[in-house]
């Protein structure tokens, strides 16, 4: 946050018009409402203050009934209008221009989202704005509008409000106008000592909230009660509170003081300003009834006005720091990018000096001098233990990532003068990780674009990935609905046919390399025995990459290739490692040994 | 119809709201006696000032112009009102600031410790019922704000209150007639409702559609997306989907906008229009036709009338702010009122012994189907006893039964004692237990070893277990060792660990206690084998003079125990050594020669 403030005002401006523009461009007609509500508004206060006065200039003049009757018909009238714009703006035109709003500014940035290297994700700093522009950066766009529509507003207000003052008395115009200004540097200060309070509060509050977690969330209900951790909880809620009173009564002496400062003195004035009109009522017959009732009207509409402009424009200037955070995201250019070349069918992957790591600042290599060679047809293993660098390979050949150094050759040419589509296309992968959507069965396997011609081929990819005997129990078949997310009906799968799911989408896909990540860890190993060998039928002619860190289930591969922290240490066949009695037969050992 | 139930069941009997409202009052009274009093006093006199200086003085003030009294008589009255306000605002502001907030800061930890205090004896199984964990999330999340609430709204109506009979008194002498005016407010009240009632149903429609659309922008952006946004065609689809939600909330807004203005409008020209400006009318015909008053009070008749038209208005708001505190107090009520079903018993606990299951059932609530079924099993008190099956067999279950997180049918005793008549804290304490889903607790690297409160003695203690788990090299690393603080929560300085180091720390906890039972769930899931090897071995070091249970898919490490306990669908299938098993040649034999299989080779 602190680091966050030193951003000069001219940049944090810069920014505010940035993301006006950019809502100008989203939705144009929200701008032009925004500023005619905001002078609407302005005028408004204004106009109140002069119906004041001219009621009360009729009542001190003793006009008679019906002329001032006249004045609040007028007004009358006039009210009836100003609710209908208000009413109309705020509760049917507002709501439906922002969504319209919040839609074109997410569209924007889902299409940057995907265009992005994947590599960003592992940028803390850069994540945290993607993040932000994507949860937040509506709030602060339409926060923005309101604010500014305010800030016009105020500054309308208070410019035809000091005309007024000056119509019916220079002098008390400048006493009414000296208390705002005292009022708004006094807010300008609390304001500022608010936020180091807030500041200063946040890791308590941080803490507290903490423990609320763990003592409300079912992960943690065993380890409470089966350990006295609790204790501990209660102590680090005993010292907090006693922080979090120190630091309460260190500002609550600065607040007081600000505030009895700031009302007293406001009284002060407020009584001064009220006498002085008296006298010009009463002795020097200066100033009119009405002139009075203004006075008094005036003074505290002034100075709210005064403060509410100092508080918008701290908002406005928040808005444009937070603002920046989006202006990074969307200036992120992605590097992962395609060539020209479209990928033809796959021949062979040759992969040479390959080195990689995930931080350019990262001087550790996640891969280092990695070559190796699949060829079409092959049924090739990648084993080795966590952290092997198994998975950040896949990653490469799909052009998630790109080398360091080294080059990865498709067909004998570089990844990159590929198309990256086409390349995709090419090639499947069944993560570690893969993500079931919420959404039918059907479009999970075949993307967004299916038409019913697809069907036949869903269902052959479901049958090759074995899922045949779920998908008989689904009374939708594939058009069921999966995860509970939106349909309290919807089916929630298990681990293991979540798998099946993802491993259908490779099929449906058609690729000419399959490269299947190591299941997770739920699977029992003979489970992921029968996968591989399942898979590896079902491929055909297909190339396929298993991987996995248990070395038991990739032993029919045609070739095994065996990395440890980053490098490739062995290849060959199951028998030809076993004979050469290194690392692959020292882990296989291992892993044997328990069940001899 | 199942709208309107809902809305019903959230209006509570007025007798209720009362009681539910004292009884937080109660609570805040017994946390910090003088605040409720104290609070009620000065939001008294708070009122009362600023009726003075709005209305009293203002009608001083005119009234004295009318009457022609003299400028310096009025000048010096208000002169000398300035000064006694000057000094009630420092007495009220001193009070927030200094007071109020200190002790409000208590009485929020006080209503804190006390619900935490018993969400920890809550049986688990509520966590398992939704309408109780419900409640007791809403217990624990509100409890904190609504204990302030509650004051504020005490301090709101008293303001109102006199607010409103001040002004109501001053225009009843100035003018009965205006009375009407004040009322008419009260017609708006039905408008209000519905207006209340289209605004809840606009959010109840939006909810849907706005879900849907917060799915499809989290696809976009959490990483464990990403490479399926990228690789496979589920972008467009998810934008496809979230236009066309964005589309139907427009649709929804437009409809419910017009309602909602339409009453909004209807409202605000009743209060501005009908009842201020057709008062200031009354007034103004009183003053120039009849002359009844003079400008003096129409004016601050006129200013009266918007008062208490305005706390008319919303009175219903104030009071709606008890009802609905009275729900969330109702809620953390029944919390606190739930007696848990696992109770105390009151024999002494034996001195040591076996743990003894005979003929146990068992079902979680509201389950069909019984996931533990005629188990019977020993675990000798120097026993190393493996329990093994594939997932979802009940193995984790049975060591819930074990911690008697549950309470199950038939019998578990501890040395010859049912363990229903033991004290559950005592109980639960001859147990170090290293769950499948362990944590790291944001507290200390020691106090995260030894899950109590930490004495200066316990110095040794920490290390030799942290040496045992093979963690204590990588804690010497830490600058502050063993008193840095774990995770990054609230602590920039904080370090990380990796899910296996996590473990190792998970299981130096048991390390740091004096142990009859070790209990490891799945101990080695993320360790790798070599990693694995250790453990076990250190482990069964460590356990010499006690039992331990553990429990495992992986066949492999069941091998070495005293006995083995098959678990297959919730029973338990086949019993004994791993020799006795297999020579038994069934499942287990089966299971572990299949497992066994792809290693085969390596023996020739």
């Amino acid at each position: 946050m602190s680091e966050k403030s030193k951003l000069s005002i001219g940049r944090v401006i810069r920014n505010d018009l940035w993301m006006l523009k950019k809502i100008s461009k989203y939705t144009p007609q929200y701008i032009f409402w925004m500023i005619a509500e905001g002078v609407i508004w302005g005028i408004h206060h204004s106009i109140s203050v002069i119906f004041t006065q001219q009621l009360f200039n009729a009542l001190g003049r003793n006009a008679g009934f019906e002329p001032t009757a006249k004045i609040i018909l007028y007004f009358a009238v006039y009210v009836l209008l100003f609710w209908i714009f208000n009413n109309w703006y705020w509760s049917v035109y507002n709501p439906k221009i922002r969504q319209r709003m919040h839609i074109e500014l997410h569209s924007e940035l889902f299409s940057h989202a995907v265009n992005i290297d994947i590599a960003k994700y592992d940028d803390p700093i850069f994540y945290n704005d993607f993040v932000w522009s994507m949860e937040k950066a509506y709030n602060h766009a339409n926060d923005l509008m309101v604010d500014v529509g305010k800030l016009i507003n105020r500054l309308v207000a208070s410019v035809t409000l000091t005309g007024i003052l000056f119509s019916v008395d220079a002098t008390m115009a400048i006493i009414i106008f000296a208390l705002s200004i005292f009022r708004m540097v006094l807010s300008v200060f609390r304001n500022k000592t608010r936020l180091k309070y807030v500041e200063a509060l946040n890791p308590l509050d941080r803490k507290d909230e903490y423990i609320k977690r763990v003592f409300k969330l079912p992960d943690y209900a065993k380890e409470l009660r089966i350990t006295k951790v609790s204790d501990n909880l209660t102590e680090e809620l005993e010292i907090n509170t006693i922080q979090k009173k120190k630091v309460i009564k260190k500002y609550g002496k600065l607040f007081a003081l600000f505030n009895i400062l700031e009302y007293g003195l406001s009284i002060i004035g407020e009584s001064g300003l009220i006498i002085l009109m008296l006298y010009k009522v009463m002795i020097t017959k200066e100033v009119e009834l009405g002139g009075f009732a203004v006075a008094v009207n005036a003074c505290w509409k002034m100075s709210w006005l005064l403060r509410d402009l100092v508080g918008r424009s701290m908002k406005i200037h928040e808005h444009g720091i937070f603002i920046e955070k989006m202006i990074h995201f969307i200036n992120c250019k992605p590097t992962v990018v395609g060539g020209k070349e479209k990928a033809s069918t796959f021949e062979s992957l040759e992969i040479r000096n390959l080195d990689f790591s995930y931080l350019e600042a990262q001087p550790k290599n996640v891969l280092e001098n990695v070559s190796l060679k699949i060829n079409k047809g092959e049924k090739i293993a990648i084993v080795g233990y966590n952290g092997a660098g198994k998975t950040t390979l896949t990653k490469l050949i799909m052009r998630l990532y790109d080398p360091v150094s080294g080059d990865i050759l498709y067909n004998g040419k570089d990844l990159k003068e590929y198309d990256i589509e086409s390349l995709r296309q090419k090639i499947s992968a069944v993560f570690q990780d893969y993500r079931i959507f919420a959404s039918s069965l059907a479009e999970n396997v075949a993307g967004g674009g299916f038409v019913n011609e697809d069907r036949q081929r869903i269902l052959d990819a479901l049958k090759k990935s074995d899922f045949t005997s779920k998908l008989e129990t689904l009374d939708n078949g594939i058009d069921t609905i999966l995860t509970r997310e939106f349909d309290k009906t919807g089916t929630e799968l298990s681990g293991g046919e979540k798998q099946k799911v993802a491993i259908a989408r490779a099929f449906y896909k058609d690729a000419d390399l399959i490269i299947l990540d190591e299941p997770s860890s739920a699977l029992d190993p003979d489970a992921e025995y029968e996968l591989n060998r399942s898979i590896a039928e079902y491929s055909g002619d297909k190339t396929v990459v298993f991987i996995s860190h248990r070395l038991s289930t990739t032993r029919h591969a045609d070739r095994i290739y065996m990395f440890d922290s980053g490098r490739l240490i062995e290849s060959g066949s199951h028998e030809e490692l076993i004979k050469l009695n290194g690392k692959y037969a020292y882990m296989f050992n291992l892993q044997a040994e328990k069940y001899r | 119809m199942a709208e309107k139930n809902k809305e019903k069941k959230i209006k509570l009997p007025i007798r209720k709201i009362v009681s539910d409202n004292i009884f937080m009052l109660k609570l805040l009274h017994k946390s910090s006696p003088f605040l409720v009093a104290s609070c009620l006093i000065v939001a008294l006199l708070d009122a009362v000032c600023s009726f003075i200086s709005d209305t009293f003085l203002l009608r001083f003030a005119l009234n004295g112009i009318n009457e022609n009294r003299s400028f310096i008589e009025i000048a010096s009255v208000i002169a000398v009102w300035l000064l006694i306000r000057l000094a009630i605002i420092s007495i009220v502001n001193l009070y927030y600031r200094l007071y109020y907030d200190i002790k409000i800061t208590d009485v929020k930890k006080d209503v804190h410790s006390i619900v935490y205090s018993k969400a920890t004896t809550v049986d688990l199984a509520c966590y398992e019922n939704p309408e109780y964990y419900d409640e007791f999330v809403k217990a624990i999340d509100e409890c904190s704000t609504r204990s302030e609430s509650v004051i504020n709204s005490l301090i709101n109506i008293v303001y109102t209150i006199v607010r409103f009979a001040t002004n109501f008194t001053l225009v009843v002498i100035i003018d009965p007639v205006l009375l009407i005016f004040s009322f008419i407010p009260l017609v708006t009240v039905p408008l209000r409702t519905k207006l209340n009632k289209a605004r809840y149903r606009k959010e109840m429609d939006l909810k849907e559609e706005n879900r849907r659309k917060d799915y499809s922008r989290r696809t976009f952006y959490l990483a464990d997306y990403s490479k399926e946004m990228r690789l496979t065609d589920m972008s467009s689809l998810m934008l496809v989907r979230f236009r066309e939600s964005g589309a139907k909330v427009i649709g929804l807004l437009h409809k419910h906008g017009i309602k909602i203005g339409v009453l909004d409008y209807l409202i605000t020209v009743c209060n501005e229009v009908v009842t201020t400006l057709g008062a200031t009318l009354y007034a103004v015909w009183q003053t120039f036709v009849t002359g009844k008053i003079g400008y003096g009070d129409c004016i601050v008749i006129i200013n009266s009338i918007e008062n208490i038209s305005y706390t008319l208005t919303y009175t219903t708001d104030d009071l709606l702010l008890f009802q609905e505190n009275a729900l969330y107090i109702e809620n953390l009520r029944s919390f606190l009122d739930y007696a848990p079903k696992i109770t105390d018993g009151d024999k002494a606990l034996p001195e040591s012994g076996d743990i003894v299951l005979k003929d146990v059932y068992f079902k979680y609530e509201g389950a069909s189907d019984y996931t533990l079924k005629n188990i019977s099993m020993r675990f000798g008190k120097h026993e190393k006893v493996a329990i093994v099956g594939h997932n979802g067999a009940g193995k984790t279950t049975l060591v819930k039964l074990l911690l008697r997180l549950y309470d199950c049918e038939g019998s578990i005793t501890y040395g010859g004692e049912e363990i229903r008549d033991l004290c559950i804290d005592e109980y639960r304490n001859i147990f170090s237990a290293v769950m499948q889903d362990f944590h790291t607790f944001a507290l200390t690297t020691a106090e995260n070893v030894l899950l109590r409160k930490r004495t200066p003695d316990d110095d040794e203690i920490i290390k030799n277990a942290l040496q045992q788990s093979g963690l204590f090299e990588k804690v010497e690393q830490f600058e502050k060792g063993i008193d840095t603080v774990m995770t990054k929560e609230f602590d920039e300085k904080g370090e990380l660990l990796s899910i296996g180091q996590q473990q190792k720390l998970a299981i130096s906890h048991v390390y740091s206690k004096d142990n009859r039972f070790v209990i490891l769930d799945e101990p080695s899931s993320a360790l790798d084998p070599i990693a694995e090897y250790e453990m076990y071995n250190q482990m069964n070091d460590a356990c010499k003079d006690c039992a331990m249970v553990f429990i495992s898919h992986r066949l492999s490490s069941a091998v070495m125990a005293d006995r083995i306990y098959l678990m297959e669908k919730g029973e338990i299938s086949e019993v004994g050594t791993h020799e006795e098993l297999m020579k038994l040649n069934g499942r287990y034999a089966d299971m572990f020669r299949r497992q066994a299989q792809n290693y085969a080779e390596v023996d020739v």
